[in-house]
C-alpha cells in the first residue's frame, strides 16, 4: 500500500479516533454512543479507497497518462504527475488520483477520491458537532462532487482513439512552456494555501491561548479567594485576567503577521503571476510588451521552489510547527483541565490546603509548558536541517543545469 | 549587464528572450521592435544579435522598405527547444515528500 491510499487510511483511522475521543468526551452511556458513526465507517473506505472505473483507453498506461497530463494542463486544470498517477485538483476540499492500468494494447482508466488536509479537517469537525450522524452524507457529497469532475472534467480530454505523436515545432515549444508554467503555478499556488493555512493556525492558536491564560489567570484569582469582595472579585480578575493574557496574545500575533503575510504576499503574487502567464500560453496571446519571456519567468520561478517547498513540508499534514503547537496546546488544556478536577475535589473531600493545590497546578503547568517547548525546538531544528537539504539540493541542480545550458550555447 | 567581454559568455536569459521572441513572432521581424522586445540598449543588442547571426541562431533580411528584418533559422528554434526542456526537467525534479 503506498501514495494515495496510505494517506487515505491514515486519514480514516484519523478520523475514527477522533469519532471515539468525541464519544468518549461526551461521556455517552453506553456503545450505542458510537452507533451514528458506525456506517460511517462501512461506507468512507469504499468512497475513498475504491477506484472508479472511467473509461478504457488505447495504448499504454504510460501514453495514455502523459497525454492526459498535457490536455489537462491545456485545459487550465492544476495536475502533478507521478510515476502511475495523476493527481488534479478539485477544489480545495477535494482532489482526484487518476490511475492507469495496462490491459493488452488497452488500459483501463481509473480515479480515487483522494481525503486532502482540507475535506479531513472539515469530517473531522463533522463529527466532533454532529458525533458522526453526517459524516456519510458529507463523504457522499465529496464523491457526487469528484464524480462529476472525473465524467465532465477529465473524460472528454482521454485519448482514446489512441495517443497522437506530438508534433515538432512550435506547437511542441508551446506544450513544453505550458507544462512549465502549470507545473510552477501548481507548486507556487500550494506554497500559498500551505502558508496561508499556516498562518490562520499560528492566529488561532494565540487566540486558544490567550483565551486559556485568561480563564487560569481568572479562576485562580476569582475562585482562589485572592480577594474577599464578591463584586470587585470579578471585576478585578476578569482586569488582572486580561492584562495577563494580552501579552500571550498580542504581541506574538504581530510577531506572527510580520513573519508570514509578506511571505503569504509574496506567494500569491507569484501564483498569480505564473497563472496568467499560463493563460496567455494556452490560448496563444502574444501581447507585444511582455515583461519577460516565459522561460525567464519559469527560471525566475525554478529558484523560488525551495522555498515554496519548503513552506508547503511545513504546511504538511498535522506534523508541522504551528499544527503541532496547536495540537499540543489543546492535549495540554485537556490535560491540565482534568489534574484541575482533580486536586479541586481532593481538596474539597479531603481538605487540601489552597496552597498545595496551587503548587500542583503551577508545576503540572510549567512541566507542559517545559515539554511544549522541547517538542517545538525539536521539530523546528529537524524542519531547519530538512531544508537546508532541500535548498542546497535544488540550487546545485539549477546550477549544473544553467552551466549545461550556457556550454550548449558556446558549443553550437 | 554584460560587456563586450561577456558577449564571449552570454547572458542565457537575454539569448533566449530574443529567441523566444523571434519563435513566437510568425515571420520575419523588424530588429526595433526586437531590440524593444529583448529589452537591451541598441549596442548590447547589436552584439548580441551578431553572436547569434555568427551562431547560426538567426538571420538577416533586408526588405524592399530598407528596414531590416531578424528571422529564426530552424537551429535557433531547436535550441530555444532544448533550453525550455531542460528548464522543465528543473521543475520537475522531484524532491522527496
Amino acid at each position: 500500500m503506498k501514495g494515495g491510499r496510505l494517506a487515505a487510511v491514515s486519514a480514516l483511522i484519523l478520523l475514527a479516533t477522533v469519532t471515539m475521543m468525541a464519544a468518549v468526551i461526551r461521556l455517552l452511556p453506553d456503545f450505542w454512543g458510537l452507533s451514528p458513526a458506525a456506517p460511517a465507517f462501512i461506507f468512507l473506505p469504499f468512497i475513498f479507497l475504491w477506484r472508479f472505473r472511467l473509461t478504457i483507453a488505447t495504448g499504454t498506461s504510460g501514453q495514455v497518462l502523459s497525454d492526459l497530463v498535457r490536455r489537462l494542463r491545456m485545459a487550465k486544470y492544476q495536475v502533478s504527475q507521478s510515476q502511475h498517477r495523476l493527481r488534479v485538483k478539485v477544489s480545495s476540499n477535494t482532489d482526484l488520483a487518476v490511475h492507469a492500468r495496462d490491459s493488452g494494447e488497452e488500459c483501463e482508466v481509473t480515479y480515487q477520491v483522494n481525503l486532502t488536509t482540507n475535506s479531513t479537517g472539515t469530517l473531522v469537525v463533522i463529527v466532533l458537532f454532529t458525533g458522526g450522524f453526517l459524516l456519510v452524507p458529507a463523504a457522499v457529497y465529496l464523491l457526487i462532487k469528484a464524480s462529476s469532475f472525473a465524467e465532465g472534467g477529465i473524460l472528454p480530454q482521454v485519448p482514446l482513439g489512441g495517443t497522437p505523436k506530438s508534433p515538432e515545432g512550435v506547437a511542441d515549444i508551446r506544450s513544453e512552456l505550458i507544462d512549465g508554467l502549470s507545473e510552477g503555478y501548481r507548486l507556487s499556488y500550494e506554497a500559498y494555501e500551505a502558508t496561508q493555512s499556516m498562518y490562520t493556525t499560528a492566529v488561532m492558536s494565540l487566540l486558544l491561548t490567550g483565551i486559556l491564560v485568561w480563564l487560569a489567570v481568572f479562576g485562580l484569582v476569582s475562585f482562589g479567594g485572592l480577594l474577599s469582595v464578591m463584586i470587585s472579585r470579578v471585576i478585578d480578575s476578569a482586569l488582572l485576567a486580561t492584562a495577563v493574557a494580552l501579552p500571550f496574545t498580542i504581541i506574538p500575533l504581530q510577531r506572527y503577521r510580520r513573519r508570514w503575510k509578506p511571505r503569504v504576499n509574496d506567494y500569491w503574487q507569484w501564483s498569480h503571476r505564473l497563472q496568467l502567464a499560463l493563460v496567455l500560453e494556452v490560448d496563444r496571446i502574444t501581447t507585444a510588451n511582455r515583461q519577460s519571456s516565459t522561460f525567464e519567468l519559469i527560471g525566475e520561478a525554478c529558484s523560488e521552489v525551495p522555498k515554496w517547498l519548503a513552506d508547503r513540508r511545513r504546511g504538511g499534514y498535522l506534523n508541522r510547527e504551528s499544527n503541532s503547537v496547536m495540537l499540543y496546546s489543546v492535549l495540554g488544556a485537556l490535560t491540565i483541565y482534568l489534574l484541575y478536577n482533580t486536586f479541586y475535589s481532593l481538596s474539597l473531600n479531603f481538605g487540601f490546603g489552597f496552597v498545595s493545590f496551587v503548587v500542583v497546578i503551577t508545576s503540572a503547568l510549567l512541566a507542559f509548558i517545559a515539554i511544549e517547548v522541547w517538542l517545538y525546538w525539536r521539530a523546528k531544528r529537524g524542519l531547519r536541517g530538512e531544508e537546508r537539504t532541500v535548498v542546497a539540493d535544488w540550487t546545485a541542480r539549477m546550477l549544473r543545469t544553467r552551466a549545461k545550458m550556457e556550454r550548449y550555447l558556446q558549443d553550437l | 549587464m554584460p560587456t563586450a567581454e561577456a558577449l564571449e559568455k552570454p547572458d542565457l536569459y537575454v539569448v533566449a528572450r530574443h529567441l523566444e521572441r523571434l519563435w513566437r513572432e510568425d515571420g520575419p521581424m523588424l530588429k526595433t521592435r526586437l531590440q524593444v522586445a529583448a529589452g537591451v540598449n541598441y549596442d548590447l543588442f547589436t552584439r548580441y544579435l551578431e553572436w547569434m547571426q555568427a551562431k547560426g541562431l538567426v538571420t538577416m533580411e533586408s526588405s524592399e522598405d530598407g528596414h531590416e528584418r531578424v528571422i529564426l533559422t530552424s537551429k535557433g528554434e531547436e535550441a530555444y527547444k532544448k533550453l525550455v526542456q531542460w528548464i522543465n526537467e528543473v521543475i520537475h525534479e522531484k524532491l522527496p515528500e
